[in-house]
């Protein structure tokens, strides 16, 4: 469940069922590389973080395939059937290690998850223009099983001014799931974080917030490599509510909530660079399908760089997420809030095997007494959401398709201070994280 | 027999030869992908990727794994116009020396300059750039794509500078 989730339900005094947790895992799937007859080198750096030939499959529909596969055509001639003879399947199964610098109040330290997450990804090429992947999740704190991400899309080819322009459409659950950077929220940095260790209290909407609460269709071009556009609507569709959605749901997304997205990637030399823009106005219903809604502007700048160092490279992302809270329907004390996010990882890579990082990342905003109230390692003493940190991390991959991974997270704040912050006398520091991961894909 | 233009006239020469495959089932050589200048020393080659669908366009000018062999006289200057004709996936060139593994990715290249300018990123489909180059070693090279991962999946054929050869040729040989 995520943050800004866990806030709402304080808030409406109902729990928003959520079947699938909301970290970044997955994104890259042997499905994929059984489908392409490519390594997980040729798609990733280091999964989930795509490169050019992953971006490249992810815009086209997912569709490229290298495998053999049955094919049909109709008496006409035309071809009506296109089955992979590999199955589109594959596992993740994570197993990890958490432990806090000081134990939450009546809990154990050093928190063993097996699995952390295990999930079933179902994916690859449907016809010669649609493509897709379905990522089914077993979460062993909640012990249900459930659809987490999923992405599929169409895809096709045209000229415009003469150069050559790649358009398409997307359905999808969580968006920014459908973002061919991982600059973005969805398979953004940390890709694998603990569910078990405390995590800061506030999030944008956008931040993971509305993923498997949502459905989404949009529309994206990518013009002469240079100029990437797309735009869409997302609408209500939550996982686990009972249907038609009534006055017993809650924290429904008003339908046709907007969502844009623009980025310039360039290429020189050995660089790569992406700027760009994304964001996302939401409207949610506190109770029901009907009255007044909370309104959420989200405004995001992001930025992803690539240094080729031959066998090694160097990656960086870096967001910043502007969001704008107007509390019509109530649920704050403040009418207006405003919540900054900003998150910055530099990533070096040594060949496909090493990977270290650091990743520093600080959340401020409006004060709010309701939203951000006191509460023993979950709460605010102040009511202020603001935390900031460093992630340093290590990456070991004995195997392209299994991930050691090292993670220590330094907290100097934590919802709004640095010492006492949830007025029961639990510093920041406290939260402080070590968190080991197996990463196994299949 | 390969027509080589001498001194940009209209004067046609055969220095050059092209061998084509074996009558198998294999892709067949264009004698035209080859263009070489005695008087200049120099030899032009048309590099398409993903000119066929083999290897799911993972080829040059239809070849993987080596099954194309270009050989040039030690010390000509070597030009390819290298054209990305794949529908889906971005390809880059680059000369390296022929060692026991196909590199990764983008790795020093054997000769100065004998690499295409965005070699991890790898050039969009429908777009194309000569590069330019001196063999100037004898020995055994590969042309390869170093765009990540697309050496290794066997987009790569071979190149040949030799002190012996007197003009150059492109060949089908065996597959690695």
């Amino acid at each position: 469940m995520s943050t800004r989730t866990q806030i709402a339900a304080a808030i409406a005094g109902l729990v928003l069922i959520r079947t699938a947790p909301a970290r970044a895992d997955g994104g890259g799937t042997p499905a994929f590389a059984r489908q392409t007859g490519l390594a997980c080198s040729a798609c990733h750096t280091h999964y989930p973080e795509l490169t050019a030939t992953g971006r490249a499959f992810k815009l086209n529909g997912y569709v490229y395939r290298r495998s053999d596969s049955l094919q049909a055509t109709s008496s006409g001639g035309q071809q009506n059937l296109l089955l992979n003879l590999v199955p589109p399947i594959s596992i993740m199964l994570q197993t990890s290690f958490t432990s806090t610098q000081k134990a939450q109040p009546n809990a154990q330290n050093g928190t063993i998850l097996f699995p952390d997450q295990m999930s079933l990804f179902v994916g690859g090429e449907v016809t010669p223009h649609v493509g897709g992947f379905l990522q089914v999740t077993f979460d062993p704190q909640s012990g249900q099983l459930g659809i987490d991400n999923a992405d599929f899309r169409y895809a096709g080819h045209t000229t415009v001014l003469n150069k050559r322009t790649t358009f398409g459409f997307s359905l999808n659950n969580n968006p920014t799931v459908q973002d061919l950077w991982n600059s973005t929220p969805a398979w953004g940095f940390p890709y694998g974080s603990s569910a078990a260790a405390p995590t800061p209290a506030a999030a944008a909407m956008i931040d993971g917030t509305l993923g498997q609460q949502v459905a989404g269709l949009t529309a994206y071009t990518l013009w002469n490599d240079r100029v990437y556009g797309e735009f869409g609507f997302y609408f209500a569709a939550p996982v686990g509510t009972p249907r038609p959605l009534d006055a017993t749901a809650n924290d429904v997304l008003k339908p046709g909530a907007p969502y844009w997205r623009f980025a310039l990637p360039h290429t020189w030399g050995r660089h790569y660079l992406s700027i760009g823009t994304y964001g996302m106005s939401s409207r949610l219903y506190p109770t029901g399908v009907a009255g007044p809604t909370n309104k959420f502007t989200d405004i995001g700048v992001d930025l992803a760089y690539l240094l080729s160092l031959g066998h090694n490279s160097f990656t960086t992302d870096a967001t910043w997420i502007h969001e704008t809270q107007k509390w019509d329907a109530g649920g704050a004390t403040n009418p207006t809030n405003t919540l900054n996010t900003y998150r910055f990882d530099a990533m070096y890579h040594v060949g496909s095997m090493y990977a270290f990082t650091l990743a520093p990342f600080t959340t401020t905003g409006t004060s709010d007494a309701t939203l951000y109230a006191p509460a023993e390692v979950t709460g605010s003493r102040t009511g202020s959401p603001n935390s900031s940190g460093l992630i340093a991390e290590v990456d070991v991959m004995p195997w392209q398709n299994w991930r050691l991974q090292f993670q220590y997270i330094a907290y100097n704040k934590f919802n709004g201070a640095k010492t006492d912050y949830d007025g029961f006398g639990r510093n920041a520091s406290n939260n402080n994280t070590l968190y080991v991961l197996s990463w196994l894909l299949f | 027999m390969l027509a080589t233009r001498i001194g940009g006239g209209a004067m046609l020469l055969a220095v050059g030869s092209v061998a084509l495959a074996a009558q198998t089932s294999g892709p067949a050589v264009d004698p035209g992908w080859l263009r070489a200048d005695s008087a200049a020393r120099s030899v032009a080659v048309t590099l398409v990727a993903a000119l066929t669908p083999a290897s799911g366009g993972l080829n040059f000018n239809g070849f993987t794994g080596g099954a194309l062999t270009v050989t040039v006289p030690t010390g000509w200057t070597v030009t390819l116009h290298f054209k990305n004709q794949d529908q889906f996936l971005p390809h880059s060139v680059e000369i390296v020396r022929d060692t026991a593994s196909v590199p990764l990715g983008p790795v020093t290249p054997a000769f100065p300059h004998a690499a295409s300018k965005a070699l991890d990123q790898g050039l969009p489909a429908g777009s194309g750039e000569d590069v330019r180059f001196v063999a100037a070693k004898p020995g055994a090279y590969l042309i390869f794509c170093a765009v990540p991962g697309h050496g290794q999946a066997g987009m790569w054929i071979r190149l040949t500078v030799s002190s012996a050869a007197r003009a150059p040729s492109l060949q089908a040989t065996a597959p690695h």
